[in-house]
């Protein structure tokens, strides 16, 4: 039977999730035989896989820490996830103690998980919110609580739009939400593209379909749009091994292209 | 992050940091660290401090080396990969960095990497069980809050279900299912309905406007929340601006009386918005039955039955709900249902009454009486039906019909003898208004049938619209213009405003027999003589209606009055009787 459009997401831990599988390729164990089973599948075709998942997160800790170095007091960051390691609270705290922070996920138990890490923390919330409808996030009591949209506001879309088809608008769902935000805010944004994928792209994107947040395919072309007329700020959209590396240092486990995910940062004018 | 110094004599910083950056890159990748290189070089230096202390231990103790591995699971440098490379990095760098003083340092190098490695595993084994312990709680977490969301959600929607949005009082579903499983359960003896209607409300929204109809529709419904509250009462908003209130064995009428005075009472007080103080009025209709063998659907008939009453009473009034009263109305319902099947089936006919000239006693006239032979009630007057007929509509046709028919009558006796009586049809006032139609009907039928138009009289009633109501006037003016006669029936028992008498275009003014059947021998006060007067100044004849007795007739010959009609001179007769007669009287003239 269909659920009930008014019933809340149900779980099931049967069915491998986006976000439990990002933990497993951080080398987390917050995840399910069901997710490990399918990372496995998806490793024999893509062992980079892991190596992508880290320079994606590694991106995440750059631009937290850029942007709370910028005097960004306020994250909301939707698609948060798992909290795995060096979550946004944590980074940007690091920088602005007091930093507010909202983290959005779909996946209840992502939720669950992140509000039992965070209890008792002033000034960090996690709600369950699903991006495709950006008005029922913006309007959500606990945002309106922790953040205030008069002053400028990260929003952190991290690895998130690749499960968000075009079928359900994402130029659309990108522009409601830097509409609601002030001037001088930041939106942080991360995709995972097919250009340089060098891997069974097919394969990949029907094993993913098997989540609960099948995936779209986008180019580097794509990606760009979702910033509007936000400015980027150096070095624009790039791999994003390539985004502010911490030093020009060969260590970094995976080469640019082969990251086949693009960030950037930008800002509202 | 603080470097740890190296134990003094052995090496310096910079060794242990080449060391360090060794280390580092030989574990990138292999597990996320959320720090900078910088920062993962310096923790790593500081790892490779300590475990050169352990190495170079006097005596030689490799136990710390155990700590040392977990804490680097606990920096997050985690994962199997991340120690393998450890070991092979460490292996390699460690024993140059202790010197070659030591004897047999590769031996206790491979100690310390044991250590290392049961410190290492046992951590990733702990942090492995503590990850995918909160996993599991999450998810036992995340499952009762979804469950509760459900169970929320699943409420607010049943709730929504049978709840009126605006009042948020139950809603009309919810009272019947109430009011089922009340009878159903048979557990209360009695049960009472206050229906309550908000009078006042149509005529807020319609000055208004809907914003400040559902205010005080708000309003109201807050009052009757809290009076019912204070009763204990269940209380619903059936429908628009009607509520139920549901009384379980109630202590009588008096005690109903009671409630239905503090309903009205609690809602006749005005409602103050910002702006305007809004007057409010109800009416209740309140019913009162026993449970046993009651069915829902009929105490709601008879509550909405009962509302129409006390509306009907005027403003502000209550009504107990009446068996006889209700029986009448639904036979009246009835009777008005077979209306329509019973002039399809030709069920209406006409008796017809001698209208006789006093002077000479002769029939100059009769007076077309309709009677409906029902199927089910037998011979039926007009006084069952004919209100019945003008308020569904059905008038105008069964109009039509038995004008028809007197026509077709009054041609056969212009046929019988030389001096033919006219015949008169009472036409209602929904004929009148539909007068273009009426006029054709009478045109076409005299032309159809033949018939002079002088032998057709029309029978009006004495109406207080007729006067204001130009059209009607011209209707009237039209129908007299084809020759037909015009009676002005029952007349002193209406409304008259005897100014408009003289442009009315009429022949007969028939005085209404109420004057007669008062009249007695020794009367000393009559209107009689006036109206009779009043007749003849306006050069109408006057007809005497309801004469029964001779003393009667002689009286109103003697005022000179035209014309009467009663049970004296004859009684309504079938028209078979009525030919007999003129054919009496013809031979009788012969």
């Amino acid at each position: 039977m269909d659920r009930p459009e008014w019933a809340p997401p149900g779980i099931d831990v049967e069915r491998p999730s986006a976000a439990r599988l990002y933990d497993y390729f951080l080398g987390g164990s917050h995840n399910f035989a069901a997710d490990r089973a399918m990372a496995q599948q998806l490793l024999a075709t893509a062992p980079d896989i892991p190596l992508i998942a880290q320079a994606n997160r590694a991106f995440l800790r750059r631009a937290v820490q850029m942007l709370a170095e910028s005097g960004i007091r306020q994250f909301l960051d939707i698609g948060s996830g798992i909290p795995t390691l060096g979550n946004v609270h944590e980074v940007a705290r690091e920088v602005v103690p007091d930093a507010r922070v909202v983290y959005v996920d779909l996946d209840p138990v992502a939720v669950a998980h992140s509000s039992v890490l965070i209890r008792g923390q002033e000034g960090v919330a996690a709600i369950q919110g699903d991006v495709r409808k950006p008005g029922d996030i913006l309007h959500h009591e606990t945002v309106r609580n922790l953040i205030d949209f008069t002053e400028p506001v990260a929003l952190l879309v991290i690895a998130l739009l690749q499960f968000v088809r075009d079928e359900d608008d994402p130029a659309g769902i990108m522009a409601q939400l830097r509409g609601a935000l002030p001037s001088g805010s930041y939106l942080a944004l991360s995709h995972g593209v097919v250009d340089g994928w060098r891997h069974d792209k097919e394969m990949v994107k029907n094993l993913y379909s098997r989540t609960t947040t099948p995936p779209a395919s986008r180019t580097r072309a794509d990606v760009a749009p979702f910033f509007g007329d936000f400015e980027l700020v150096d070095p624009g959209l790039v791999w994003v091994t390539q985004w502010r590396p911490d030093q020009p240092s060969k260590i970094d486990g995976i080469k640019a292209a082969k990251s086949a995910v693009v960030a950037g940062v930008g800002r509202k004018p | 992050m603080i470097v740890e110094p190296a134990p003094r004599g052995f090496t310096d910083g910079s060794h242990i940091t080449r060391v360090a950056r060794a280390w580092a890159r030989a574990v990138a990748g292999a597990s996320y660290v959320p720090m900078a290189h910088v920062d993962i070089e310096l923790r790593l230096a500081g790892f490779t401090t300590r475990l050169l202390r352990v190495l170079t231990s006097q005596p030689f103790d490799p136990s710390p080396a155990t700590q040392i591995g977990v804490e680097l699971v606990e920096a997050h440098f985690a994962s199997p990969e991340t120690l393998g490379h450890t070991i092979n990095v460490l292996a390699d760098r460690l024993p140059p960095l202790a010197g070659t003083s030591l004897d047999s340092s590769g031996r206790r190098v491979m100690r310390v990497l044991s250590a290392l490695s049961v410190g290492y595993t046992r951590g990733l084994r702990e942090r492995t069980l503590d990850e995918q312990e909160s996993i599991r709680q999450a998810t036992v977490l995340a499952q009762l809050q979804t469950e509760h969301a459900l169970r929320e959600s699943q409420e607010a929607f049943r709730h929504a279900a049978v709840h009126d949005q605006l009042t948020g009082l139950p809603n009309r579903i919810f009272f019947e299912k109430q009011l089922a499983d009340l009878i159903e359960a048979g557990g209360a003896r009695h049960v009472a309905i206050c229906f309550i209607g908000i009078t006042s409300l149509q005529a807020i929204t319609d000055r208004f406007g809907h914003v400040l109809g559902d205010k005080a529709l708000t309003v109201t419904a807050d009052r009757l929340r809290t009076l019912a509250r204070s009763l204990g009462h269940p209380l619903a908003r059936f429908a628009g601006d009607q509520f139920v209130m549901l009384i379980e064995d109630p202590a009588g009428t008096p005690h109903l009386a009671g409630v239905a005075d503090q309903i009205i009472a609690t809602l006749s007080t005005p409602v103050h918005t910002d702006r305007h103080l809004l007057p409010m009025s109800a009416s209740i209709g309140v019913v009162d039955r026993p449970v046993a063998g009651m069915d829902a659907n009929d105490v709601m008939r008879a509550a909405g039955m009962t509302l129409q009453w006390a509306k009907a009473e005027g403003t502000n009034r209550w009504q107990l709900f009446d068996q006889a009263r209700s029986d009448r109305e639904i036979a009246k319902h009835a009777l008005t249902a077979d209306l329509a099947g019973g002039i399809d089936r030709d069920e209406f006919f006409l008796e017809y009454q001698p209208l006789v000239r006093l002077e000479d006693r002769a029939v100059i006239g009769v007076e077309a009486l309709v009677r409906w032979h029902h199927p089910r009630l037998g011979r039926l007057s007009p006084g069952r039906f004919i209100d019945l007929a003008e308020e569904s509509g059905q008038i105008v046709r069964l109009g039509g019909r038995l004008l028809d028919k007197a026509c077709r009558q009054a041609r056969e006796w212009a046929k019988l003898t030389d001096s033919p009586p006219y015949v008169s049809v009472n036409v209602a006032v929904p004929q009148l208004r539909d007068g273009a139609g009426l006029l054709r009907t009478v045109d076409n039928l005299l032309q159809e049938v033949g018939l002079a138009p002088e032998l057709l009289q029309l029978e009006i009633t004495e109406s207080a619209s007729i006067p204001d109501d130009p059209q009607l006037r011209r209707t009237l003016d039209d129908i007299a213009g084809l020759g037909v006669r015009l009676a002005l029936d029952d007349f002193g028992s209406g409304y008259s405003n005897l100014g408009y008498l003289q442009n009315l275009p009429v022949n007969q003014l028939k005085i209404d027999m109420q004057f007669v059947r008062d009249w007695k021998p020794s009367s000393t006060k009559s209107l009689l003589p006036s109206l009779v007067k009043l007749a003849h100044d306006l050069r109408l004849s006057a007809l005497a209606e309801g004469v029964e007795t001779l003393q009667q007739a002689e009286y109103l010959e003697s005022i000179g009055c035209d014309h009467v009609q009663g049970y004296y001179f004859g009684k309504p007769q079938a028209a078979s009787s009525i030919t007999s007669l003129l054919l009496e009287w013809s031979a009788e003239e012969i």
